[in-house]
């Protein structure tokens, strides 16, 4: 390869090396879409994750059980009109406060009262979980123990088998012979 | 690609007249696909015309920390030495001496690169675990993804799909699939996938929908060397003391106290020995420990952090291997996604009593070299049938050496050259 050419790619290498350094975004660096969805079958979860998405939806529940709204909820992305928009809402919200807390109080401690059923239910059925997995290996044990005693007993049998034969009448004495 | 072929083959005949041509396709490139495609076009013209040897970058966000799937990547790295320009990515602190003190591997050729992750540094976390990261937050690890585009090939060794992979080629070697594809999961972008065992392989499947490409087996190294072993009445366990005692040695412990009050005189001079590494602070270890203590006639010894050379010996005076990881688990990540100690005691002529499941199933053959076993109680039921059979034990010693065999890093660094020689090969480099 001819040393101009080599140069040449190395500068063109250089160049776009600083370019690609420039670009944050991974999506306009591969021009293309990088991230997507992707819906979650919980048929196919083994217990743990179950147990962790539960963990995940309880958090998030207890997190929501209040649905009277607070100032810092309140929010705005417009840039320029997006303060005085915030501050009329804040106002409104002050006002119409104690309303709305009577009209959502009952919303709120039926929400409180779901989320303690769940957490109820999630100790009643981990609570029977643990006691059918007892179960199972007290199971486990007995098949095993079972077995040992199968083998001794087919032993005992075939000594048994043995006695019967060697002391059977037909049998010639060995010490008179 | 093929038209890029030719255009490459053209410039190594015609420099001076191609060379135009070339440069209109990398600018073409970048204007369709973007700048990442034209650089990688740029660095595949660089490998196919002879002008430098093909960069390979390896990534593990735990190099720093000893653990198998870290020893893995890195003797892929030191088989392929000569023929890559081979940089380390590591997110912490590391440097060869380490390398060489943990795994006793030279990889004095391979550059080290540290790239800090700040939402980690943030939180000094020792450990980076790629689960704490939400939809919320901004995915840190695309840090490393810019920097997979600097690699003719980039392999990911950790068991961390969130890196983006820009490099020509790219390579997930998946250890396991612990979680499901949920925000900022990419396996699915990468070129080719390696995985260890075929149960890796089954639930690469079940998780992500995807096929691996390539199956090669850890490279297992505790050969014995030509001295003779003196066996003695003892049964090792080797596993990490893990917090969460998902390698059971409480249960192990339970069934030897157990085998000793049930039958004491078959088990009147066998010993066992649990060895691991363990933190500092770690209750599960602390609780094995007072058992070991308050049953201090019955030969439980607990042997922690041990150096390998200590290892080594006592594989070689050892008798029967125990190993329950998997017993009861409620996910199946929590079973032995291979099992390389029991090939290593295997190698040593230990008798492997293992948990019928997940990668010890491709390693013991039930009856053959060992036995796999479904619960305590099967534990204890065929270790008694060894402890009476010295023949049983001799001849199961035996094959279980010679089934190691398959596990050997010989063949574990002849597959990972074929491997890589026939990327190479696709990349333009005969």
């Amino acid at each position: 390869m001819e040393n101009n050419i080599t140069k040449e790619m190395e500068k063109l290498k250089k160049e776009l090396h600083k370019k690609k350094e420039e670009v944050h975004d991974l999506k306009e660096l591969v021009k293309n879409e990088i991230d997507k969805d992707y819906p979650s079958n919980l048929e196919d979860f083994s217990e743990r994750e179950l147990e962790s998405q539960l963990d995940e939806y309880l958090s998030l529940l207890n997190k929501y059980v209040d649905p009277v709204p607070d100032k810092t909820s309140i929010t705005s992305h417009r840039r320029l009109i997006g303060t005085p928009v915030v501050w009329i809402k804040r106002i409104f919200l002050k006002i119409t406060k104690s309303y709305i807390t009577h009209i959502l109080g009952k919303q709120k401690i039926f929400n409180q009262k779901c989320v303690a059923l769940y957490q109820n239910l999630i100790i009643h059925q981990k609570k029977y979980h643990d006691k059918i997995s007892q179960i199972e290996e007290r199971i486990g044990e007995c098949e095993v123990h079972l077995e040992v005693i199968a083998k001794k007993l087919e032993e005992i049998s075939a000594n048994l088998d043995q006695n019967r034969a060697d002391t059977s009448p037909g049998k010639p004495d060995k010490e008179n012979t | 690609m093929e038209h890029f072929l030719e255009l490459l083959e053209n410039l190594k005949v015609h420099p001076q007249s191609a060379f135009s041509e070339f440069l209109a396709e990398i600018k073409r490139i970048s204007r369709s696909k973007g700048i990442q495609a034209a650089y990688n076009s740029l660095l595949q013209a660089e490998v196919y015309l002879n002008l430098r040897k093909p960069k390979l970058g390896i990534y593990d966000h735990a190099f720093h920390c000893i653990g198998g799937a870290q020893k893995y990547g890195l003797s892929m790295i030191s088989a392929l030495q000569n023929q890559f320009d081979i940089t380390i990515i590591s997110n912490k602190e590391v440097n060869h001496s380490h390398f060489m003190r943990w795994y006793n591997l030279d990889l004095s050729h391979c550059e080290i690169k540290i790239i800090k992750l700040p939402f980690y540094e943030q939180k000094s976390a020792h450990h980076l675990d790629p689960a704490c990261i939400s939809k919320d937050e901004e995915n840190p690890f695309h840090l490393i993804s810019k920097e997979s585009g600097n690699y003719d090939i980039f392999v990911n060794n950790s068991m961390n799909e969130m890196v983006y992979p820009l490099s020509n080629i790219s390579v997930l070697v998946c250890h396991f699939p612990e979680r499901r594809p949920k925000t900022y999961f990419y396996a699915d972008q990468y070129t080719h996938i390696i995985h260890n065992s075929l149960y890796t392989a089954e639930w690469i499947k079940k998780k992500w929908d995807l096929t691996p490409h390539e199956h090669i087996y850890p490279p297992v190294d505790m050969e014995p060397g030509i001295q003779k072993m003196q066996k003695k009445k003892t049964i090792i366990s080797v596993a990490r003391f893990e917090v969460e005692g998902t390698k059971r040695q409480h249960e192990m412990m339970e069934t030897f106290l157990k085998l000793k009050h049930d039958h004491p005189k078959a088990t009147e001079d066998w010993t066992f020995k649990l060895i691991g590494g363990s933190d500092a602070k770690n209750p599960y270890l602390q609780r094995l420990k007072k058992i070991a203590a308050q049953t201090s006639g019955k030969n439980i010894h607990l042997k922690v952090n041990i150096p390998l050379e200590e290892l080594k010996s006592l594989y070689k005076e050892s008798t029967l291997f125990w190993h329950l990881c998997g017993l009861s688990h409620s996910d199946p990540s929590e079973i032995e996604h291979f099992g390389m100690t029991a090939v290593e005691a295997m190698q040593n002529k230990v008798v492997p009593v293992v948990y019928d499941g997940g990668g010890l199933r491709e390693i013991v053959d039930h009856g053959i070299n060992g036995f796999r076993v479904k619960s305590q109680a099967e534990l204890s039921y065929y270790s008694l049938e060894l402890f009476q059979d010295e023949g049983l034990v001799q001849s199961m010693g035996e094959n279980a050496q010679k089934k190691s065999q398959e596990f050997s890093r010989f063949k574990f660094e002849e597959r990972i050259h074929a491997f890589f020689s026939r990327l190479l090969s696709s990349y333009g480099r005969l």
